[in-house]
């Protein structure tokens, strides 16, 4: 006759884990010789979210890798994309934001494994 | 002796304020809503109108937990998409709608990073010369850099729906042609996030669609109606919530309240948003007063004033109006449509002048010819 339910509400409401905080934009070229730069994607990722490169690696990528205020603009692009402990150490930061678990297989870090 | 008693009384209360009703109008709107949803046949904004106190953001919460229940694998799988955007619209305070503060607000609900600092890429021929707009310059109403911004959460974010609330807040513009602004506004962000809308507000928003023609086609509306004790049905359903509810009442109810149901329907209405809201303040008030059960006074002195209710009345009867096919209108667009011709020449004939009274022409003045 009635199909009312009452129901008592518990107050934690939705469970699903935690977002990632930037969109998981997935890295170009993944599992051919071709496969994106990390430099590359930094720029897409940052263009995706409408902010500037910038804005990107001082508001974000810096205070995540705990690196010093000038430390970030002496890094050149080869020391990104070649490989060793920064590449990894951002690339971490990029997964922890981002994901994507892709992103470790840039060139040089393939390479290493 | 006398904190510990309060404190309980707050407990009860609380305990009572959480319950939630999920009745029979509820589930066939949420049903509706669930297969427009599920299978959508355009980039649709969906409007959900019913009279206030009825239950619509009880509605969305329990859309939001069916939602999440069925993308819950996805949701693990993938970290970076969202099961839905839901904001509630607030009602601007300088009387104009501010589509940044919406933009600004969409953002958030979405957590979106960074949102002071969005710029807007312009794509021109040489990197060099982007032109970068922040968000704190341009005009104060309107933000191109966070509406791009919006656009791409959106699109990676992959919300099912997006759900505003209080949506009648939309039509605060100041002057009529703004009015058909807004909806276009709302209806291009649809096409092109291919997010479906579902706009959920009280009846001011029905006349706010049937402006534009091309809107119209797009809009799909569900009606979240009251209890209308006319209809027999509706009568038992509104009977059973009431029983349902005095049921999770903390302490005992008078046995003479459910033979004054006319009384709490003539204060409620026939909505079950604002007969728990009562029920609460009554319950509120026989608890202070060490009562050991709900009575019929305590109702009374708790309910909602006479002219309240009639204002609420005369809202909701006008809301239901615009959802009644009414025949004389069917008629007026079959004539226009070329359809009912027939009907026209009838009812032509069947008005019937009264005996003795001429056609109206004019009559021949003067008569100097003659002579």
């Amino acid at each position: 006759m009635n199909d009312t339910k009452i129901l008592e509400e518990e107050q934690a409401a939705y469970s699903f884990s935690k977002r990632s905080e930037f969109y998981a934009l997935e890295p170009l070229g993944v599992y051919t010789p071709l496969i994106e730069s990390m430099t590359s994607y930094i720029c897409r990722l940052a263009f995706a979210h409408n902010i500037t490169v910038k804005t990107f690696i001082r508001d974000i990528i810096r205070p995540n890798m705990k690196l010093l205020e000038n430390e970030v603009g002496r890094v050149s692009a080869l020391k990104i994309n070649v490989g060793g402990e920064y590449s990894k150490k951002l690339a971490k930061v990029l997964y922890t934001l981002t994901g994507r678990i892709e992103i470790f297989r840039a060139p040089v870090l393939v390479a290493e494994c | 002796m006398l904190y510990t008693g309060k404190q309980t009384l707050e407990e009860k209360l609380n305990k009572f304020k959480r319950v939630k009703i999920i009745h029979p109008k509820m589930n066939q709107v949420m049903s509706e809503l669930k297969s427009l949803i599920e299978k959508p046949s355009g980039n649709e904004i969906i409007m959900v109108l019913g009279p206030s106190g009825v239950g619509k953001s009880t509605l969305i919460e329990e859309f939001k937990k069916e939602i999440i229940n069925n993308l819950f694998d996805e949701l693990e799988k993938d970290r970076s998409i969202i099961p839905f955007v839901s904001i509630e619209l607030i009602s601007p305070d300088s009387g104009v709608f501010n589509w940044k503060d919406f933009y600004v607000r969409v953002l958030r609900a979405m957590e979106e990073p960074l949102i002071e600092k969005k710029v807007i890429y312009e794509n021109n021929s040489e990197p060099k010369k982007r032109d970068k707009i922040s968000v704190g310059q341009g005009h104060y109403l309107t933000s191109p850099a966070l509406r791009r911004s919006l656009e791409n959460a959106f699109y990676y974010r992959k919300p099912k729906v997006f759900i505003v609330d209080e949506a009648q807040h939309f039509i605060k513009v100041p002057s009529a042609r703004k009015y058909l602004d807004q909806l276009d506004s709302l209806k291009s962000l649809s096409n092109l996030t291919k997010v479906p809308q579902l706009l959920v507000g009280t009846y001011e928003l029905k006349n706010f669609v049937n402006l534009n023609g091309q809107l119209a086609r797009r809009t799909f509306e569900i009606h979240f109606p009251r209890y209308d004790i006319s209809n027999e049905q509706d009568f038992i359903n509104y009977l059973g919530v009431i029983k349902g509810l005095f049921e999770y009442l903390p302490i005992e109810t008078s046995p003479s309240l459910l033979e004054n149901w006319d009384y709490l329907y003539e204060r409620t209405v026939g909505c079950v948003g604002i007969l728990k809201d009562w029920l609460t303040r009554a319950l509120r008030l026989a608890l202070e007063n060490n009562e050991k059960s709900l009575k019929m006074q305590h109702l009374r002195n708790t309910a909602l004033p006479i002219n309240k209710v009639s204002k609420l009345v005369d809202e909701l009867s006008q809301g239901e109006a615009c959802f009644i096919e009414n025949s004389d209108r069917i008629l007026e667009v079959r004539i226009k449509l070329g359809l009912d011709n027939e009907n026209v020449n009838q009812k032509g004939n069947s008005k019937k002048k009264n005996v003795g009274i001429r056609n109206p022409k004019r009559d021949k003045v003067g008569g100097m010819k003659n002579e």
